[in-house]
């Protein structure tokens, strides 16, 4: 063979044989991407689905898990009196935190910022007279509490049947991008791997590739689970019925790992850092405000306010109070909120250092986010105490 | 616009490459014209307003070159070079020194002064050292060609844009004035393809992935934490080489590109680890810069023409302004100087030994491998400096790499190496609880990757039939490895660029887009 004619055929060797892998996990991959997004009435049928059941499920995307949690959190208010708000790191608390007489829905949302938090609290104070208790994370490791602006007004509808993918918004190019992906590409594979060995590989293909929902399968401890993602499929990914998370998708912080993730965040340029030093830690005033207000009136309905400082991996805050840097801003934020409980007759529980509560590195999935066995320390530790206004610790 | 993104790869280079030739085809000028604008377009991705400023850079240098060549006297030709350079230079300053320059003299005189925040535009060390050079040699009377279009495609051209090499005009415009550059060839598409495939995967599966084990330990000195003589050796290392890596990725990604467009760059990057000394290190390492820095600046001050001691102070002040193009703080001014001491100790060296007689071209393998591996050590050790966030960081990472901190290895290691583990446990090694930082891996991409920077080919020798680069190194790789256009290296290629694109996903900048 010449050389012209080898240099064509390596050309079209090459396009053939990447375009032979790209384009079929490009389309597979699109179209469980694409429910992937969510959608249509996803979040209502899942809820359904977890109303009738009391098992583990949730809607896609996991990242916005609002039509979800709002479509559980009023199928759940006729039955409940207290609220549990915040973004994922609130996630890890479970009904059974609290004492009989709180019945809780936990309605953390992913990346759900404190302004929003009062929003939706106010909304559901005016709507809901059963409504009781208030239990709000005070989320200053991710800035929340430093945000500048006012809550908004916010209107919590359930997702109506029929509501636009929440993904439709999605630009082309970004669905595709995420289509080639390694965790998408990995995914798949598992994903092929498991319908070749399944006993019956049509039916498995049909399940994952056309059906909306897996079948129903139960989890390690019993609970009837229902996936309506198309990752994660038969791990028990979700929130349970109290709307608590699982964390079945993600790992545990290994002990040994501790240190380096301290270290990182510790840094000057990490974002717990940048949330301390850019705000000067100085909480805005105006959330403090609209706090208080709210607490207030849960206290006139024979209820109140739970404010917590969400547990940090162990050891984190401490070096945070020890980097010159975030020692400044750290400390003016404890002394606020601790000004501010008091004034208000308030309990604030700051859980930053959780291992005062014994808390451990692996009752962690990252360096804010903390398993429900770490938050059972937390809360059994407080109920015991029952501590007075101010910002209390266990010592 | 990154060169490792979806976007680069499935739209911007295919829509480009094809313009480009069916413009080619018809009429060569116009093929150029719309290279230099998607060039702009590439630029414009990241920061629009910047555009203007690249524009406005190339039209000036442009006038004054030509201003410079027609000035009837040798003093208004300099006056005129030394105008252009002077704003060059003063644009350059504001852009990337104004704020640390302000901020050094606050911190020595406790003084508030402040330009605000300015953005730093990419590639403008890049743009400004192409066009002092062609001022330069415009006043030496080097330069042949003052097509505007060509001048404008060299300076904007989108595979050494962002990160260089440092193009010449001398190697790059008679490139765009020959006509088969304009004509499609399969030849240039399958080496271009295989060049920019290879460079993707150091990148994307290599500098990526190493980089991940180093910012920790970094960071953890920055934050004050004692780290080990372990942790500290792995955090280095791994530096080490996704600097290596990302930059020779970088540099084999630029020339594959290009020569999808049929155009060949210089060679930047000739395996530079494998120096057997400091000086072999730069002839190896960002290559194009060594040669700018060399022309431009070090025999202007002189270079070697006057004596022994103002040799080694023209390189100490080359090196010093070398390390203070690559950032602007102290720490980039002291990994520079360090490097200028060690070419002094170098040069000297050899002047030592060739009074005493010795060929200084002569050498055994022993010999070749001690240097290589003493070169390594010190090039390690000026990654460090060059990588931490301040002083008080280097020192706190070559202490513990010292022995400082102790050389606690982890006890599961200890299992492992069996009666050697036993034996060195016996024999002082300690072995205990240690933390995370030297975990998940580390340790075998340290060794498998040394393996490769010292004993495997590059992509240059790889590709040597097929004249991948301009000016070529002398040793050729003949080996099972060396590329040929077949089947086998077709399927190959195709599936390293597979398993570059499905990481993709966690796209990272280039090092030396800072730069």
């Amino acid at each position: 063979m010449d050389a012209a004619r080898q240099q064509l055929t390596y050309v079209w060797i090459f396009a053939a044989v990447a375009a032979a892998v790209l384009l079929p996990v490009a389309g597979l991959n699109f179209a469980l991407g694409m429910r992937s997004l969510g959608g249509g009435d996803v979040a209502v049928r899942a809820s359904a689905w977890q109303q009738a059941t009391h098992g583990v499920t949730y809607s896609p995307p996991l990242s916005d898990s609002r039509p979800f949690k709002s479509a559980r959190l009023f199928d759940r208010l006729p039955e409940i009196n207290a609220v549990v708000f915040g973004s994922s790191s609130a996630m890890g608390i479970t009904q059974g935190m609290f004492p009989s007489g709180i019945a809780a829905y936990n309605f953390a949302q992913t990346g759900n910022r404190l302004l929003t938090v009062i929003s939706e609290a106010e909304f559901l104070q005016r709507r809901q007279p059963g409504l009781k208790w208030l239990v709000i994370p005070l989320d200053w490791a991710l800035g929340f509490l430093y945000e500048p602006g006012t809550p908004g007004p916010e209107n919590l509808a359930p997702p109506a049947a029929g509501t636009p993918a929440p993904g439709a918004e999605v630009p082309l190019a970004r669905r595709l991008a995420d289509a080639v992906s390694l965790p998408r590409v990995k995914n798949l594979f598992g994903i092929l791997a498991q319908i070749a060995r399944a006993p019956a590989p049509a039916r498995a293909f049909r399940e994952m590739f056309l059906q909306d929902e897996s079948n129903e399968y139960r989890c390690a401890d019993g609970t009837p689970a229902r996936d309506y993602d198309t990752i994660f499929r038969g791990t028990c990914t979700g929130f349970r019925y109290d709307g608590s998370a699982t964390f079945a998708n993600v790992e545990p912080v290994p002990a040994r790992r501790a240190d380096a993730l301290i270290a990182s965040a510790v840094v000057p340029s990490s974002k717990y850092s940048l949330a301390l030093t850019q705000s000067g830690g100085v909480p805005n005033p105006v959330i403090l405000e609209r706090l208080a207000v709210l607490a207030q009136e849960m206290k006139a309905r024979h209820g109140g306010a739970l404010f917590f400082l969400p547990p940090l991996l162990p050891g984190l805050e401490r070096a945070l109070l020890d980097a010159p840097h975030t020692r400044g801003p750290l400390m003016r934020t404890k002394q606020e909120l601790a000004q501010w409980a008091r004034a208000h007759g308030l309990v604030i529980i700051d859980a930053g250092q959780s291992e005062r509560y014994g808390c451990v590195a692996p009752e962690f999935v990252d360096e804010h986010h903390a398993l429900p066995a770490c938050y059972e320390r937390i809360f059994a530790r407080f109920w015991r105490e029952r501590p007075g206004p101010g910002l209390w610790r266990a010592q | 616009m990154l060169f490792n993104s979806y976007v680069f790869i499935f739209a911007f280079l295919p829509l480009t490459l094809a313009g480009f030739f069916l413009l080619g085809h018809w009429r060569p000028r116009l093929a150029a014209a719309w290279l230099a604008v998607a060039s702009l377009v590439f630029y414009g991705w990241w920061n629009p307003v910047y555009v203007l400023l690249l524009v406005l850079s190339t039209v000036f240098n442009y006038a004054c070159g030509i201003s410079i060549a027609r000035a009837p006297s040798r003093p208004e030709r300099k006056r005129a070079l030394a105008f252009a350079v002077a704003v060059d230079l003063a644009v350059l300053a504001y852009f990337k020194y104004a704020n640390f320059f302000l901020g050094s003299i606050n911190h020595a005189t406790g003084w508030q002064l402040s330009l605000g925040e300015i953005v730093l535009p990419l590639g403008i060390s890049f743009f400004t050292f192409t066009q002092i050079a062609f001022l330069a040699d415009t006043y030496y009377g080097k330069v042949r060609e003052y097509n505007f279009i060509h001048y404008g495609l060299f300076v904007t051209y989108f595979p050494h844009l962002i990160a260089g090499p440092v193009l010449h005009h001398a190697e790059m415009m008679p490139q765009f004035d020959e006509s088969r550059t304009y004509r499609f060839s399969y030849e240039n598409a399958a080496v271009g393809i295989t060049i920019f495939v290879i460079g993707l995967a150091k990148k994307v599966l290599i500098a990526d992935s190493v980089g991940e084990y180093a910012r920790p330990v970094f960071d953890a000195a920055a934050s004050g934490v004692t780290l080990t003589a372990l942790e500290a050796w792995c955090g280095a290392l791994a530096y080490t080489f996704q600097l290596y890596f990302d930059f020779s990725g970088y540099s084999d990604m630029a020339i594959g590109l290009s020569r999808l467009f049929g155009v060949v760059l210089p060679l930047n990057f000739h395996s530079p680890y494998k120096a057997v000394n400091i000086i072999d290190f730069w002839r190896r390492w960002h290559m194009t810069l060594s040669r700018f820095l060399r022309d431009y600046l070090y025999f202007p001050l002189g270079g070697n023409r006057k004596g022994p001691a103002r040799r080694y102070v023209n390189l100490m002040i080359t090196m010093a302004l070398g390390g203070l193009w690559h950032g602007a703080g102290w720490t980039f001014v002291a990994w520079g100087t360090l490097h200028g001491v060690y070419l002094v100790i170098n040069h000297a060296w050899h002047a030592v030994r060739a009074r005493l007689g010795h060929d200084l071209k002569r050498s055994t393998s022993w010999g070749r491998a001690c240097g290589c591996f003493v070169t390594f050590l010190a090039v390690v050790i000026g990654w460090v400096v060059f990588r931490a966030a301040d002083f008080g960081t280097a020192v706190a990472m070559l202490k513990a790499m010292a022995g400082a901190n102790g050389f606690l290895l982890p006890d599961f290691w200890l299992p492992k190496w069996g009666t050697v583990g036993q034996w060195l446990a016996e024999h002082g090694l300690q072995f205990g609880n240690t933390r995370d930082f030297v975990g998940g891996g580390v340790v075998n991409w340290i060794w498998i990757l040394l393996a490769v920077v010292w004993f495997a080919p590059n992509t240059q020798q790889l590709l040597a039939d097929y004249r991948p680069a301009l000016a070529l190194f002398a040793e050729r790789y003949q080996g099972r490895l060396a590329w040929r256009p077949t089947p086998y290296f077709a399927v190959l290629t195709a599936v390293i660029a597979l398993a570059a694109i499905f990481n993709l996903h966690k796209q990272s900048e280039f090092l030396y887009f800072q730069f």
